[in-house]
C-alpha cells in the first residue's frame, strides 16, 4: 500500500493538510500496530468462546466488559468493523423487527422525485470525490468508444439516502447524512447501512438533522459547557463575543462573565464544531482517526463525541494560546482574532493522523476521560430546559430585548433546575452559577 | 483598522469581511479555494462553513463561505453582521432553481445585519451551455429596482478562475472609506 497514492479504503492519501509522504511515514508504524491489535483481538475472542477465521468475520461479540472497552478504544480490526458496529448498536434486533421494510422502501422510492431526491442528486458525486469507489468509472464499449458509468457504491448511496428521506420525513435529506451513509457503506451492506443510519439519527444524534437543527444547538451548548469546565484557559477566547454583533442579548453576556447565556446565544466559534456533530467527524478528522472515534461512539455512546471534541480542542490549545499571546497588545477589532481562531479550529483536526495519541489523550491522560453518558445526558437536559425557557421568554417579550427584570426572571427560572443538581457529577461545572443562584434566591426571599 | 495582519503586511492594509452565500451546489467553496490556492479542487458539500484569508492588493479579505443547504444556513443568520461585502453566487445554469435563488437573495439582503453592504452577484458556471447571461440575470433578479445596496453582477467560471479577480477588484474599488 505504501506504493499506492490511495489508502486501504480507496481514499487519496494526500490532501491540503497531509502530504503523501506524511501519510506513508505515519502508516509505516500504524500498519504493524493494526496487525498486532488484530492478533490480540483474535486471542480475546477465542478466550471468550468466539470463533474467528479469515473468511468468517465474527457477527457476534463478547459481552460488555472493561476489557472489551479497552479493546474497542484501541481500535476494532477494519475487517470486523461493520459487524462490530452493527452488533454494538443492536442492529440485528432492529433488522429483525423490520424484515422486508427496506426492500419495500427501495421499491417505493425507485421513481420518487421531490426536493429531497433533487438535493441528494446534487450531493452524490460530491460526497467522497477523492474516493475511487464513489466516482464514475470510465468504461469502453464494444465499438471502442468510452463512456462514464456510475460506480455501484454511488448508486447504493443514492438508494439508502432516498429510502431514509422517505422513512424519516421529519429529517428528509440533510447534508452530512451523505457522509455518514457513505462511510457506513464502506463497511456494511446496503440494508444494514440503512438501519445503522436510522439508529444513529434516533439514538446517537437525536434532533441533529431535523429541519430546525435545534439538536445541533443543544449539542453545541453541551460542548460549550464541557469546554468551560475542562479547558478553562481557552474558554474565555472561545466564548469571546463578536463585538460587532448586535443581538438581543447584548449587554446580558457582558454583564456577567460566568453566566450561562452562551447556552442560548451560542458563541460564533461554536459553529466550527457544527460538522463535528452533523457528520460525526467525517471530513473533519482523517479517515482512520474518524473510524477510531466511531468505534468508541458505537460501543460507548454519544459521550465519546464530546470527549473526542474536547481532545481536539486540548491538542489545539498550544496553537490557540500562541495566537492569543501574539495578538496581545494589538487591537483585536476587525474580527481578526476571531477569523484566525476559526481557522485554527477548522484546520487543526484535519491534520490529526495519529489516532493512537488522540485516543490516549482522550481516555488516558485527560480529566474528561471518565465523563459518563449519564453526565452528558444531564447536561443535555439542562441545556434543553435553559433554551426552552429562554425561547419562551423571548417569544413573550418579542424582539424588544431583555431588561434587568427579564434577566432576573430567567435566572429565577433556572433555580429550579439548579436545585436538581444536574451536571457533571465529579466536577462542579456550574458551581459559580449555583452560588450566584443561592444569593439571588436569598435576596428574593 | 489595526489587526495583526495589518502589521504583518504593512500599516496600509485594510481588513474586510466578505460573506459568500448562495444555494447549495452553486460553487461557493470552489470559488473560495480558487481564490485562496489558485486551483480548483473537487469540493464536498459544506456542513457549516469555510473561512479563508485572501490577500488582494492592500486588503486582507476574511472570506466566509457558508454551507448552502437551507437548514444549515439558518444556523448562521445571526452572525452576518459586520459584513463589508456580500458575494452571492448563482448557478446560472440551474434554471429550475432560479426563483429559489432570487427568493434567497432578497431574504438575505433584507436582513438588517447586512444593511448597506456591497453586493456582488456572481453569475457562475458561464461555461455551461444555456447559462443565463449577466444581463438576463439582472433583469430576472430585478436588480435595477434595488436600492440601499451598491451592486454589480459579474460573470464567472469558478473552475478556471474567470471573473474572480474582477470580483475582488470591484469590491476593493467600491468599499466606502
Amino acid at each position: 500500500m505504501i506504493h499506492s497514492d490511495r489508502d486501504r479504503y480507496g481514499f487519496k492519501k494526500a490532501n491540503h493538510f497531509v502530504s503523501e509522504q506524511e501519510y506513508n511515514n505515519w502508516w509505516k508504524d500504524y500498519s504493524p500496530y493494526l496487525s498486532r491489535r488484530k492478533k490480540k483481538w483474535e486471542k480475546f475472542m477465542a478466550k471468550n468462546g468466539f470463533q474467528t477465521s479469515r473468511d468468517n468475520p465474527p457477527t457476534r461479540f463478547p459481552a460488555r466488559s472493561e476489557d472489551m472497552k479497552r479493546y474497542v478504544r484501541k481500535g476494532i480490526p477494519a475487517e470486523w468493523r461493520g459487524n462490530a458496529w452493527f452488533y454494538f448498536t443492536n442492529g440485528p434486533a432492529k433488522l429483525k423487527d423490520n424484515i422486508g421494510v427496506y426492500d419495500k422502501l427501495v421499491e417505493e422510492t425507485m421513481t420518487m422525485i421531490n426536493e429531497n431526491t433533487e438535493a441528494i442528486e446534487k450531493d452524490l458525486h460530491r460526497t467522497f470525490p477523492e474516493n475511487i469507489h464513489f466516482n464514475d468509472v470510465t468504461k469502453t464499449a464494444s465499438d471502442g468508444t468510452t463512456y462514464e458509468e456510475e460506480s455501484s457504491l454511488l448508486n447504493t448511496l443514492r438508494r439508502v439516502l432516498k429510502c431514509f428521506s422517505k422513512y424519516r420525513p421529519s429529517i428528509g435529506y440533510c447534508q452530512s447524512l451523505n457522509f455518514i451513509a457513505g462511510l457506513l457503506l464502506i463497511f456494511l451492506d446496503e440494508e444494514k447501512a440503512f438501519w445503522m443510519l436510522v439508529i444513529i439519527t434516533e439514538r446517537y444524534l437525536p434532533g441533529i438533522h431535523d429541519f430546525n437543527l435545534e439538536g445541533v444547538n443543544v449539542h453545541q451548548g453541551v460542548l460549550m459547557l464541557c469546554v468551560r469546565q475542562y479547558l478553562p484557559e481557552i474558554w474565555p477566547y472561545i466564548n469571546e463575543q463578536d463585538e460587532r454583533k448586535g443581538t438581543i442579548l447584548n449587554g446580558f453576556r457582558h454583564g456577567s462573565k460566568d453566566d450561562n447565556s452562551f447556552l442560548y446565544d451560542l458563541p460564533p466559534l461554536s459553529f466550527c464544531t457544527t460538522s463535528w456533530f452533523m457528520s460525526i467527524f467525517v471530513g473533519v478528522l482523517p479517515i482512520e482517526t474518524t473510524l477510531r472515534a466511531w468505534d468508541c461512539l458505537f460501543y460507548e455512546d454519544s459521550k465519546s463525541i464530546f470527549q473526542v471534541s474536547l481532545t481536539i480542542f486540548k491538542q489545539a490549545e498550544p496553537q490557540i494560546l500562541e495566537l492569543i499571546n501574539a495578538s496581545r497588545g494589538m487591537s483585536a477589532d476587525d474580527g481578526f482574532l476571531s477569523a484566525e481562531l476559526f481557522q485554527i479550529i477548522q484546520n487543526f483536526p484535519k491534520k490529526v493522523l495519529d489516532a493512537n495519541t488522540l485516543m490516549e489523550d482522550c481516555f488516558k491522560y485527560s480529566d474528561f476521560g471518565k465523563l459518563s453518558q449519564e453526565e452528558i445526558m444531564n447536561c443535555k437536559k439542562y441545556v434543553v430546559e435553559s433554551r426552552t425557557r429562554y425561547n419562551e421568554l423571548i417569544k413573550r417579550r418579542s424582539a424588544v430585548g431583555l431588561n434587568e427584570n427579564d434577566r432576573r426572571e430567567l435566572v429565577k427560572g433556572a433555580v429550579v433546575i439548579e436545585n436538581k443538581k444536574v451536571g457533571l457529577k465529579s466536577l462542579n461545572w456550574n458551581g459559580k452559577l449555583n452560588n450566584r443562584m443561592r444569593k439571588i434566591q436569598h435576596k428574593l426571599r | 483598522m489595526g489587526g495583526s495582519f495589518s502589521k504583518l503586511f504593512g500599516s496600509k492594509s485594510k481588513e474586510i469581511r466578505m460573506l459568500m452565500l448562495g444555494l447549495d451546489n452553486s460553487g461557493k467553496t470552489t470559488i473560495l479555494y480558487k481564490l485562496k490556492l489558485g486551483k480548483a479542487e473537487k469540493t464536498v458539500p459544506t456542513v457549516g462553513f469555510n473561512v479563508e484569508t485572501i490577500k488582494y492588493k492592500n486588503m486582507i479579505m476574511n472570506t466566509w463561505d457558508v454551507g448552502g443547504q437551507e437548514r444549515i444556513r439558518a444556523l448562521w443568520r445571526h452572525y452576518f453582521s459586520g459584513t463589508d461585502a456580500l458575494i452571492f453566487v448563482i448557478d446560472s445554469n440551474d434554471q429550475d432553481r432560479m426563483s429559489d435563488a432570487k427568493k434567497e437573495l432578497y431574504k438575505v439582503i433584507g436582513d438588517k445585519e447586512l444593511k448597506g453592504c456591497l453586493l456582488t452577484v456572481l453569475a457562475n458556471k458561464q461555461d455551461l451551455e444555456g447559462s443565463l447571461k449577466p444581463k438576463e440575470l439582472i433583469e430576472y433578479l430585478e436588480l435595477e429596482k434595488l436600492s440601499g445596496h451598491n451592486w454589480c453582477v459579474i460573470p464567472t467560471i469558478a473552475i478556471n478562475g474567470t471573473g474572480l479577480t474582477e470580483v475582488l477588484s470591484w469590491i476593493s474599488n467600491n468599499l466606502p472609506n
